[in-house]
């Protein structure tokens, strides 16, 4: 059978060529491998995973250990050095500042990762514009930790001129926003029951708009014809506009930047594995996986911006 | 010589033979493949709830060298708040830290806050009786529950508020025993370990005690990075393993009411936390439960007098050839997929009978009365005008007359609600009948399910009533019975086992519905009976949650073990269903039916 053989001829040929493929870029450049130890914010916990994730998926050999146990988990274990990654939901305040300079010599490298933001909506003929942050954790929670006496049943008694009942939409106990909303509005106090779990941002907008006494949150980019955003009453009166603005601008209090903290020696080139990790979570993919956790990617000037200020090349 | 048509026919035979096995075996293999399949969604279901309730394991073993102590006993106090404990010439008592300070005097606990500049102490709180001693506090992540211990073996849990009286008892885990030296919180987690002179033991803040062991010889040094306790006895480090990661759940968690933290009442809650979280989670089945059977509930409220009707008409009242034409046409309904009905139940019809609740609700009301109505109106009417609307055809010219009243009270609802609810019927519910209106509610869930479910009860009780042996109904008529007598006293009691498993059949199609609970109702895990709030059933809660639960996280775990209950729910239904079914038949076969 003279047939196959002629086909076989060829196949030391292919082999080659597939070795060459795979096995070049291998040559070329040195593969990254090891663990990356990360301690820090729960918050960051999904995102470190997701990133963590990816990062193995482009550098297979990666693994990254996580603990999230919270934000001021992450300025002991960077001061002990027992972690060199310290994902935070909150800047380090300054004594934990200088107790890593005293450990070390240097300061912290800071790098915000990501954005977390969200809006409260009512239906558009609502004429209610803006309320504060205790008043909204008076209508949504049944535990009251900010701190409000008595919950709000009723429009009127936000504003005399309406009437009726509110009702209240969010999503689902799964989704980042519903533990976002947890935690800045409600003070990390429970939901009320009667706060409906719907599938999807969307889907709470859309009830919102089809219900005039309706009040829901969803991400700063669900904003529909609809309905209206609300405004949020500062302590001291002023109403901050729910924009992307305001939050890249870290007056939305809705909003807090997400920083990954770094023991870093100032000077000295990066070491592999933690610029892998960096050069991942500031790219176009890292931070598509921001989006969507649904948190608020950086825009990308300022990612740009950030990029060079930490020596990264331009993505 | 060679027969060869001997030859061609025992060939045939054998091929006969050959083709007769080979389509047993598939067939056999089809039958038994469908019935492992389902024993195997069972088992697994089984499997992956079963560790929830397997008990926690606490082993001693040898720690591997270098393992190192990641979380202290107790957190260290900082620096600042030491040399002021110094100052205040507090030595070292019972304590614990979390956003505050707690201390141990006696039998009194002090709140010390450490928001402000300094160190303010806000209130003395007698937490044991008198005569006792507060031998440990610990607090539990989140800094909202503090376990207290006495000294007379006393175990509460009490739960932190912002406002006097400050400290709210939640639960008495154990009243006396051996005095308690040491509560230990493990890391991550809602457990701690209570030491006493006589042993050690691992308690859930929600369970209560899941193990007792004895105490080994030696110190406690902390806890290492997973949680486990390291031990030094005998100049060796020895680790305790801890095996407990679902501690938290018992039956009595899953189903009874439970001090959750920040409420002052036991509560019956469904709200889990993300995996991972230090939030409490909160698995209450029963919330859900209750929402599985309140949809089910309300769908049968509709759908079973519509499906009953229909197949009482269908199979008494209808010519044979009519009768072959409408099944199909109902059983069309059933086409239509869930998923669709649900979209627009949620967004199409729950605004609208928000928009006309008042005309909505005086609906249910006129609707029947408007046929009461139309049956004495058909009595009054001229003997001429009766001949052209046939009693037989009743269902054709009802439905302007219905329609006329429909667009009636959705014409006057703006004015009734006006006129009676001085504009506002939502209002008006809350207050005086404390109802609360949701605008996707159990109501709008009840006529879309229904709607979904009529067919199947409809194709049931339909077969089951065309089955009666005709000879009952024609022997009851010929005595003059008139049709509702004979419908009432001979078909429906000859045929009320098939009726009763149609709707058994209906139930449990109604209980698994997923798609039209999940998109007509707000999911909210509310346990009440008003209609028009809403409610969160197993299956939605699973096509909710289960895609975002970590696999083999207790959370995934109790989601499963609710997919369990499900499955075993629809399956005893049906099966009752069935068993009713088989016995009806054999009881016409009794009463001479033809077939």
């Amino acid at each position: 059978m003279p047939l196959p053989r002629r086909r076989l001829r060829h196949l030391p040929w292919v082999a080659l060529l597939l070795i060459g493929l795979i096995g070049g870029p291998l040559q070329a450049a040195p593969p990254i491998a090891g663990t990356l130890h990360s301690t820090g914010s729960e918050t960051l916990a999904s995102l470190m995973l997701r990133w963590g994730e990816a990062l193995e998926a482009r550098h297979p050999g990666v693994r990254l250990q996580l603990q999230a146990s919270g934000s001021s988990t992450a300025p002991p274990a960077l001061v002990a050095g027992s972690t060199r990654l310290g994902p935070m939901s909150r800047p380090m305040s300054e004594s934990e500042r200088a107790a890593f300079e005293a450990a070390h010599g240097y300061a912290p490298l800071a790098v915000p990762v990501a954005l977390d933001a969200l809006a409260f909506f009512v239906h558009r003929d609502n004429p209610v514009a803006a309320l504060s942050l205790a008043q909204l954790d008076a209508i949504f929670s049944d535990t009251r930790r900010c701190g409000a006496a008595a919950p709000l049943e009723r429009w009127d008694a936000l504003r005399p001129t309406l009437s009726g009942d509110i009702s209240r939409y969010g999503r689902n106990s799964a989704s980042g926003s519903h533990g976002v909303v947890r935690r800045l509005a409600l003070c990390g106090g429970d939901f009320r029951l009667d706060v409906g779990e719907l599938m999807g941002s969307a889907a709470v907008v859309a009830a919102v708009g089809s219900d005039p006494r309706g009040i829901g949150y969803a991400g700063l980019g669900y904003l529909r014809s609809g309905v209206r955003a609300l405004g949020l009453v500062g302590e001291d009166g002023t109403v901050v506009r729910p924009t992307a603005e305001a939050a890249l601008a870290g007056d939305y209090p809705l909003t807090r930047p997400l920083y990954l903290y770094l023991n870093l020696v100032p000077g000295e080139p990066w070491p592999p594995l933690e610029r892998a990790f960096v050069e991942l979570v500031l790219s176009a993919e890292g931070q598509a996986i921001v989006e969507e956790l649904g948190f608020v990617a950086l825009p990308p000037p300022r990612l740009a911006a950030i990029r060079r200020e930490i020596g990264l090349a331009p993505p | 010589m060679i027969d060869f048509s001997s030859l061609a026919v025992r060939r045939r035979q054998r091929w006969r033979q050959v083709r007769d096995r080979l389509a047993t075996l598939l067939i056999s293999a089809c039958g038994i493949g469908v019935i492992v399949a389902v024993l195997a969604i069972g088992v697994f279901l089984v499997m992956a709830a079963w560790p929830l309730f397997s008990a926690p394991r606490v082993t001693a073993e040898s720690a591997s060298p270098g393992v190192e102590v990641a979380y202290p006993l107790q957190a260290p106090l900082p620096a600042g708040l030491e040399a002021w404990l110094r100052e205040q010439r507090l030595e070292r008592p019972p304590r614990a830290l979390d956003e505050r300070l707690w201390l141990a005097e006696a039998h009194r606990l002090a709140r010390i806050d450490l928001a402000g500049e300094a160190p303010t102490l806000v209130a003395r709180l007698p937490v044991v009786a008198p005569e006792r001693r507060i031998s440990a506090v610990a607090s539990l992540a989140g800094g909202r529950s503090l376990i207290i211990a006495d000294d007379a073996g006393g175990l509460r849990r009490w739960l932190v508020e912002e406002r006097p009286p400050w400290l709210r008892l939640a639960k008495t885990y154990r009243d006396r025993g051996t005095p308690i030296e040491a509560l230990w919180v493990r890391p991550g987690s809602r457990q701690f370990l209570v030491r006493d002179a006589a042993g050690l033991s691992l308690y859930d803040a929600l369970a209560g005690e899941r193990w007792r062991g004895e105490l080994p010889a030696g110190e406690a040094l902390g806890f290492d990075g997973e949680g486990h306790l390291l031990w030094r006895g005998e100049g060796v480090v020895r680790r305790l393993a801890i095996e407990a990661p679902h501690a938290e759940i018992d039956w009595r968690t899953l189903w009874l009411p439970q001090p959750y933290e920040g409420h002052a009442a036991p509560q019956q809650r469904w709200q889990s936390a993300g995996e991972g979280s230090l939030d409490e989670p909160k698995y209450g089945l029963t919330p859900l439960a209750w929402g599985t059977l309140k949809a089910a509930a309300y769908a049968l409220l509709f759908a079973v007098p519509l499906a009953l009707g229909a197949a009482v008409f269908s199979a008494c009242y209808l010519p044979r050839r009519l009768r072959h034409r409408l099944k199909p046409t109902l059983e069309l309904m059933e086409a239509l997929p869930g998923v669709v009905i649900g979209f627009i139940a949620g967004l199409v019809l729950a605004p609208f009978v928000e928009r006309h609740l008042a005309g909505s609700l005086a609906l249910i009301v006129l609707l029947p009365l408007a046929m009461l109505l139309a049956g004495g109106l058909w009595a009054w009417l001229p003997t001429a005008l009766r001949r052209h609307l046939p009693l037989g055809w009743a269902g054709l010219w009802l439905m302007p007359w219905l329609a006329l009243w429909v667009a009636l009270a959705l014409w006057a609802s703006p004015w009734l609600e006006a006129a009676w609810f001085g504009g506002d019927l939502r209002g008006w519910l809350a207050a005086s009948l404390g109802l609360d209106v949701e605008q996707r509610n159990a109501l709008i869930v009840g006529l879309a399910m229904g709607f979904a479910v009529i067919p199947s009860i409809f194709a049931l009780a339909e077969d089951a009533l065309s089955g009666v042996p005709a000879s009952l109904g024609e022997g009851a008529q010929a005595l003059g019975a008139t049709r509702w007598q004979t419908l009432w006293k001979v078909l429906l009691p000859a045929a009320g086992p098939g009726v009763f498993s149609a709707v058994m059949i209906g139930a449990g199609r109604a209980v698994g519905e997923t798609m039209i609970v999940l998109m007509a109702t707000g999911n909210t895990a509310l346990m009440s009976v008003n209609p028009l709030e809403g409610l969160r059933s197993f299956a939605a809660n699973l096509a909710i949650e289960l895609p975002e639960a970590v696999p083999g996280g207790t959370h995934y775990r109790v989601l499963l073990l609710s997919a369990l209950l499900l499955f075993l729910f629809t399956f005893v239904v049906n099966t009752l269903a069935e068993l009713v079914r088989r016995r009806l038949k054999r009881r016409y076969r009794r009463l001479g039916a033809g077939r």
